[in-house]
């Protein structure tokens, strides 16, 4: 069995899970919500030019809070529903079947940037229109694979945690500051924008703005940083799921829940 | 009332317990009152992008009063929690009565709420440069812990509905602060909202209770911020009776069909 064929059969396995459990819901009841607070703000300040911030924004949140609280749970989920075992004594090393099911999860959130286009055009009649598409288009494919990276990293982590749930609640919003997913990097201290750099949703959250607005400068060069820090988490991703298992495997706690 | 005080103070020293399972109180500062702040932070510098310090301070204050409602609807999870773990009925059979326990269960969210937004509107105002006009915002402090209490009040009416339903605690909780949250004055005035969605809002917990808050900061008639709080009040004891009407129903439908252990 191919890598790949096994990453789509992992793919199709989150799939079904996903549909069982109401609570990945929540992230699509969320994002119309978050999209409205942003909006909102921006509308009742007069400022039309932010507008693309604030669509653009909830799309971001809801990649980054799949890859936290979904993709996060992945493992720990599988040893508490008695999953692990089989996967580790499986032929296929489990960061491949990882990597398959989060990339299903990071799917579900990319659905966050169609529902806050829907939301700003249904509940505001604002439509946001990209003035550069192809680039926005090559901005959200390479920023979702950057998040399937990022998901893979924070999975490792987390499953190695012994503060699991405190790491899934408080990654959320210092992140969305650092990574200036509805404002730019310049609002920032500048001791805070070096610490940005290294995030990827900076670099995709003023790509996909700068798309939107026709205003996009060196494009490949911010393309392949996203890439590259994308490459980078899911390296590091796949080397901590691999010192889950083989952690696992010696200590005899592969059965553990 | 020395007995429902007592299971009061019974269901705070364990839902501290509880949380101490999750959190150390270096793990709850660093992680999850910092998430909190960055939290209003984040929705203060949105504002001072897009306007000036004077919006900046609106949203600031609006989402450091937030805080306390947010975290106040956190009973919604540690009342399905006991459904979980099929522990309603033991709760049903205390000898005080199954209302006090149950609607005793999350009040340690309260505190952590009052604390996270009592740092957040002493620590962040000056840190974002926009402080706040003292000795008036020591004055709004009471009326923070009267949205404490009516948010409080509204989550727990609302974990009747993750209480009857499986697996939903998440979803209900998301969306009871999320609607508050996005609605309820938080960003923008009310008035921004269309005419229908207004009418609705005035039934929500946070809503008059932080008007009362920036009626203070702004040094507005005492009569007028008395009658918002007055309001805040009233809609908090509504939201408390819809949950004692809705826990009631529980166990009395529970106990006849003998569904009340179901662990959801």
């Amino acid at each position: 069995m191919t890598y790949l064929r096994v990453v789509w059969q992992a793919f199709r396995l989150q799939a079904e899970l996903a549909r069982r459990g109401p609570q990945h819901l929540l992230m699509l009841l969320v994002t119309p919500m978050q999209t409205a607070s942003l909006l909102a703000l921006t509308l009742h300040s007069h400022r039309p030019d932010a507008l693309v911030n604030a669509v653009i924004a909830p799309g971001m949140i809801g990649l980054w809070v799949a890859a936290l609280d979904y993709a996060g749970r992945v493992v720990p989920e599988d040893q508490w529903a008695g999953r692990f075992t089989p996967m580790v004594a499986a032929p296929v090393p489990l960061t491949v079947v990882v990597v398959g099911r989060v990339a299903a999860v990071v799917l579900v959130g990319a659905v966050a940037f169609a529902e806050s286009w829907l939301t700003a055009a249904v509940g505001f009649g604002r439509v946001l229109t990209v003035a550069e598409p192809g680039v926005f288009a090559a901005a959200v494919l390479a920023t979702c694979l950057a998040a399937v990276g990022t998901a893979m990293l924070l999975s490792g982590v987390i499953a190695l945690s012994r503060a699991r749930d405190v790491l899934q609640n408080s990654l959320s919003y210092p992140f969305y500051i650092l990574g200036g997913v509805v404002f730019p990097i310049t609002v920032l201290p500048a001791w805070v924008r070096p610490f940005s750099r290294v995030v990827f949703l900076s670099w995709s959250a003023q790509l996909l703005r700068d798309a939107a607005h026709g205003t996009v400068r060196h494009w490949a060069v911010s393309l392949a940083v996203i890439l590259a820090l994308g490459a980078a988490a899911l390296a590091g991703g796949m080397w901590l799921t691999r010192r889950v298992v083989d952690g696992a495997r010696r200590k005899g706690t592969v059965g553990f829940a | 009332m020395r007995d429902v005080l007592r299971i009061v103070w019974q269901a705070v020293i364990l839902g501290f317990a509880e949380m101490r399972r999750v959190y150390t109180w270096k793990t709850w500062t660093f992680g999850w009152l910092m998430r909190l702040l960055c939290q209003v932070t984040f929705y203060a510098l949105l504002g001072s992008y897009l306007g000036d310090p004077h919006l900046m301070r609106y949203v600031l204050v609006g989402n450091t009063v937030g805080l306390a409602c947010l975290e106040s609807t956190i009973v919604v999870i540690s009342l399905a929690g006991e459904r979980a773990m099929g522990t309603l009925p033991l709760l049903a059979i205390a000898p005080a009565g199954h209302l006090p326990v149950y609607l005793g269960r999350g009040l340690q969210w309260t505190t952590t709420g009052l604390i996270s937004s009592m740092v957040g509107w002493t620590v962040l105002p000056p840190l974002l440069g926009v402080p706040l006009p003292w000795p008036r915002a020591a004055y709004a402090i009471p009326v923070i812990v009267l949205v404490v209490i009516s948010s409080y009040g509204y989550g727990c009416a609302l974990a009747g509905v993750a209480l009857r339903l499986r697996g939903v605690e998440w979803l209900v909780l998301n969306v009871a602060y999320g609607i508050v949250l996005t609605f309820g004055g938080t960003n923008v005035p009310l008035s921004f909202w269309p005419a229908p969605l207004r009418a609705v809002l005035e039934f929500l917990p946070l809503v008059h209770g932080l008007q009362a808050v920036r009626g203070i900061l702004d040094g507005a008639p005492v009569g007028h911020v008395f009658g918002l709080i007055g309001i805040e009040a009233l809609v908090g004891a509504g939201w408390y009776l819809v949950a004692w009407l809705s826990m009631d129903r529980l166990v009395s439908v529970g106990r006849r069909t003998g569904t009340l252990d179901y662990a959801g």
